[in-house]
């Protein structure tokens, strides 16, 4: 029997991050992989597997063009937008572990702010459930996401105000993060409650992340391969992805016994700690998938780092800061750092885990990443190098 | 601004052919009879194939709502800025819009009563308005 292949992340690369590249998707996407095999001290013609996740505009065919690539021998495209984020690490540490491919990059890239814009209505769909909803003029991610919050803020007596803690804390990291959108620019609870309404009552605008434009890749390849390169590896320890049916779509989960309650977040927690023997408390720092402010509660609470409802108090508390008990979205996260839908979540964690970002969690060992809930998701535990 | 007409499909034509004729129309399982509103072949808690159209009574309570205030250009937030999710007395949710009450004044558990609004020649939706306290 063959030893088994375990993989790693070797290499993360990214673009800037700003409102209007003045670029091509696909320039975005070919400098994020380049600067990644770079960080890995690899060659860029040396990529043997590509994967993207959907609703990014440079498929494997056309990006491998552009990278002036011969042959892949493995690619996909995992579903579910922002949900897919670390699936497509998933599905890259699965060929690369099935011996498919020595070098897989997953990948996302596309101007989200000044090309197309991915908080505005989708097109028209024919879906058997959203078309139950547009008429009725749901259309926007920010609508859906306000029938969840404003229910849970409900039954927990919270109110938009109980939100203002996470946004002013991912500010905070994003005012000392050279790469945040949000660089020097630390907002006050009063400045937050002072932003304009989005959808009441529960999204302000600092609730919402930042329509963004740039491209974030990274690398992912055989242990054994990385320990001659010059590179500092993360090992990918545990990996997950979860859906449950019953739903209307992506952020429509309108039909549960409580509509806040996550159940594929839940499932994934559940995979990542069973597969890791790991529990919430050998947890150094958390990367969550933020596209608005209380989905970082309801994660807390989803993967138990705190009981349902006290979540609020928890971040007030600061403990989500970078002395806290679990420093969260230590770039800024999307609200505050860029919107690159949970790949930049990822490599703020491979930094974390060799010593390498900007808000550096002391000694961080093991770090939790999710992708987008309230839809199919999926998500990562990465362990620092021994 | 002019409404989004229904797309109709072949799993919810049953419900827009509901709203024209001004019914509710839900899926009620015949093996536990457990009620859907989305419409599906199979029933999640049973599994059972066969089910039965019934008419909802078009009562309920305010489950959840969202009040859209950006962007301004969406369709339909000038006319009907409530998105609100029903929890009929049935036991099922669905979107729809709430009328006839100021935003400010909406409330989770808010008890609401549904009615038909022809919103074109071929198209018919449901809404919801308070049940008046008197």
């Amino acid at each position: 029997m063959t030893a088994e292949i375990t993989p790693v992340i070797a290499g993360i690369g990214a673009t800037e991050f700003s409102t209007s590249s003045g670029r091509s998707n696909m320039s975005l996407a070919v400098e994020a992989i380049s600067r990644a095999m770079a960080d890995a001290g690899l060659d860029s013609r040396q990529i043997g597997g590509l994967v993207t996740f959907s609703v990014d505009p440079n498929d494997p065919v056309s990006t491998a063009t552009a990278l002036g690539l011969s042959e892949l021998t493995y690619f996909s495209i995992t579903p579910y937008g922002g949900g897919g984020g670390c699936a497509s690490v998933q599905d890259a540490a699965m060929a690369v572990r099935a011996g498919l491919a020595d070098v897989v990059v997953a990948y996302r890239a596309a101007n989200l702010r000044s090309g197309t814009r991915y908080g505005r209505p989708g097109p028209l769909t024919t879906s058997p459930a959203e078309n139950l909803y547009l008429p009725y003029g749901l259309v926007t991610p920010a609508q859906r996401a306000t029938l969840l919050t404003t229910r849970y803020l409900s039954d927990f007596g919270l109110t938009n105000q109980d939100l203002a803690p996470v946004a002013v804390t991912q500010r905070q990291y994003a005012a000392t993060n050279p790469k945040a959108r949000f660089f020097k620019r630390p907002i006050t609870v009063e400045d937050h409650q002072n932003s304009p309404w989005i959808v009441e009552p529960a999204l302000r605008l600092f609730d919402c992340c930042l329509e963004t434009d740039g491209g974030v890749a990274v690398v992912v390849t055989r242990a054994d391969l990385a320990a001659t390169l010059d590179c500092t590896p993360v090992e990918i320890l545990a990996t997950a992805r979860a859906m449950i049916g019953g739903t209307g779509g992506i952020l429509k989960n309108f039909y549960r016994p409580r509509i806040y309650e996550l159940p594929e977040t839940r499932a994934v927690a559940r995979q990542l700690f069973d597969a890791s023997g790991l529990r919430p408390s050998d947890i150094d720092v958390a990367q969550f998938y933020d596209h608005f402010s209380p989905f970082v509660l309801l994660q807390l609470e989803a993967f138990g780092f705190c009981e349902d409802g006290t979540s609020a108090t928890f971040v007030a508390d600061g403990q989500t800061r970078i002395d806290g008990r679990l420093p969260v979205n230590t770039h800024g996260g999307h609200l505050s750092e860029g919107y690159l839908h949970g790949m930049n979540a990822i490599t703020e964690a491979v930094r974390q885990l060799t010593g390498n970002a900007a808000n550096q969690v002391d000694s961080a060992r093991h770090a939790l990443v999710s992708s987008g809930p309230g839809l199919a998701t999926s998500g990562l535990i990465l362990r620092a190098a021994a | 601004m002019s409404a989004v007409a229904p797309v109709e499909t072949p799993e919810t034509a049953y419900i827009w052919a509901g709203y024209r004729a001004g019914q509710l129309r839900l899926q009620l399982c015949d093996g536990c009879g457990h009620p859907r509103f989305l419409p599906a072949y199979r029933c999640s808690a049973c599994g059972s194939p066969d089910y039965t159209t019934i008419s909802s009574a078009g009562a309920g309570h305010v489950y959840s709502f969202a009040v859209t205030r950006r962007p301004e250009e969406l369709p339909l937030i000038h006319d009907f800025p409530v998105i609100v999710l029903v929890e009929l007395d049935e036991g099922v949710r669905l979107i729809s819009n709430l009328v006839d009450v100021a935003p400010a004044d909406v409330q989770i558990g808010l008890r609401v009563q549904a009615y038909f609004d022809p919103v074109t020649a071929e198209a018919t939706v449901v809404r919801f308005r308070p049940v008046s306290a008197s």
